[in-house]
């Protein structure tokens, strides 16, 4: 390497980092605290950046946030036993200029909505209700009980996880849904062209929909699921691994390799799960041993 | 153009409701078509909303025609499937999905034009 290659590397290296600790400098951290009562309400509206929330010990929302120039303001307001939190973008904020990323803490049954185009909506380990939305904004659910989850993506990829006895509907029209570990009295998915994909065991008595125009859906469960199982793709293939009971009626006609209906384990106990496709494929399979 | 997507869903829903109670009557031969009308008086316009993320999100406007364009079809192959066999339960609870996903995508973009 030649001493002038050097002395340029050396510059670019000094420029580089001038800039990390401008963007750095930049950077604002605050942090907000609230006192609220039980089942209070926290609402998130923020264009641009994550938004993560997880449970707080004792009745108390703690706000932080990481803004990412002084083009946004952080706008917040306790009204009755709601917080209300709005990232404000001031003239000439874009994308990069107008980002914050929260971190939150609330008590656990507190109900959650939150609002962002970029970046991740998160919620974890709460049992109040939670609603996420976003057009770009990938969502990750996890760990919640006995609550409604409603999502709506444009394009963001959606994953819920371990959630239980939840009132459960998601709607994005090119994200693919992945639920894991998910039951309740109602999971619904609407998809126009995402895929989705299913891993548990349908709970019980539980209404399962889940449709999607083109794209594909899988579901897979395990050996102790009992659930009454209908699969229809108008223009793509149905399969099922799994033996099923026929069903001596059906609301449309059954043809093989496009439509299924049938029964898996116990009848009495079942879940209902309708899965539906115009032009994607739909595939039901067991689980495979661990 | 929230309000426009509610009325569409509101008047599908008006459009779907009797045609369910009224399953094997002539009512049953009013084709899929009339839908469509539903979204012209609900005044629904795929070009306003692609002006309205051009001027407000000009980087998005692409991921929305994508989506605009794939929804549409959604709606179409609804209707097509409900022209087919009027007395598929699941074809209409389709079709209204597919005006569920178009109104979504309406509701989503006028939140980004009022941020």
């Amino acid at each position: 390497m030649s001493g002038r290659t050097i002395q340029v590397a050396a510059i670019s290296a000094v420029l580089a980092g001038t800039m990390m600790s401008e963007s750095l400098l930049a950077q604002t951290h605050k942090e907000y605290r609230f006192n609220v009562g039980p089942r209070a309400a926290v609402s998130v509206n923020n264009p641009y950046g994550s938004v993560s929330v997880k449970p707080s010990t004792g009745n108390v929302v703690v706000i932080n946030a990481v803004l990412s120039s002084d083009k946004v303001e952080v706008d917040n307001a306790l009204a009755g036993n709601r917080v209300e939190v709005q990232s404000h973008l001031l003239p000439g904020a874009d994308a990069q200029s107008g980002r914050v990323d929260y971190e939150i803490l609330a008590p656990a049954d507190a109900s959650i909505t939150l609002h962002s185009s970029t970046g991740t909506l998160h919620a974890e380990k709460l049992h109040g209700d939670v609603s996420l939305e976003g057009a770009a904004a990938t969502v990750d659910v996890r760990d919640i009980t006995n609550a409604h989850v409603h999502v709506k993506t444009l394009n963001g990829a959606v994953t819920l996880t371990n959630v239980e006895d939840g009132h459960i509907e998601v709607d994005s029209l090119s994200g693919n849904v992945m639920l894991r570990n998910v039951n309740g009295p109602l999971v619904q998915v609407v998809s126009t062209s995402g895929g989705i994909s299913y891993i548990g065991d349908f709970g019980d008595h539980g209404d399962y929909r889940f449709t999607s125009h083109s794209g594909d859906i899988d579901a897979v469960v395990p050996d102790s699921t009992s659930a009454d199982v209908s699969a229809r793709s108008v223009r793509g293939e149905v399969h099922d691994d799994i033996p099923l009971q026929p069903k001596q009626h059906t609301s449309f006609v059954i043809k093989e390799g496009i439509a299924f209906r049938g029964t898996i384990g116990r009848a009495a106990i079942s879940s209902s799960v309708l899965l539906r496709s115009f032009s994607g494929k739909i595939h039901l399979r067991k689980r495979a041993a661990e | 153009m929230v309000p426009a997507a509610a009325l569409l869903l509101v008047s599908l829903g008006i459009y779907l409701r009797p045609r369910s109670q009224t399953s094997g009557t002539a009512a049953q031969n009013v084709t899929a078509s009339a839908i469509v009308s539903d979204a012209a008086i609900a005044g629904l316009n795929d070009d306003d909303l692609l002006q309205e993320i051009a001027q407000q999100s000009p980087a998005l406007q692409e991921q929305y025609a994508d989506n605009l364009r794939r929804v549409n079809q959604y709606i179409q192959d609804a209707k097509t499937i409900v022209a087919d066999d009027p007395n598929d339960d699941e074809a209409r609870l389709s079709l209204m999905e597919a005006y569920q996903e178009k109104a979504m995508l309406f509701e989503l973009a006028l939140d980004r034009s009022l941020q």
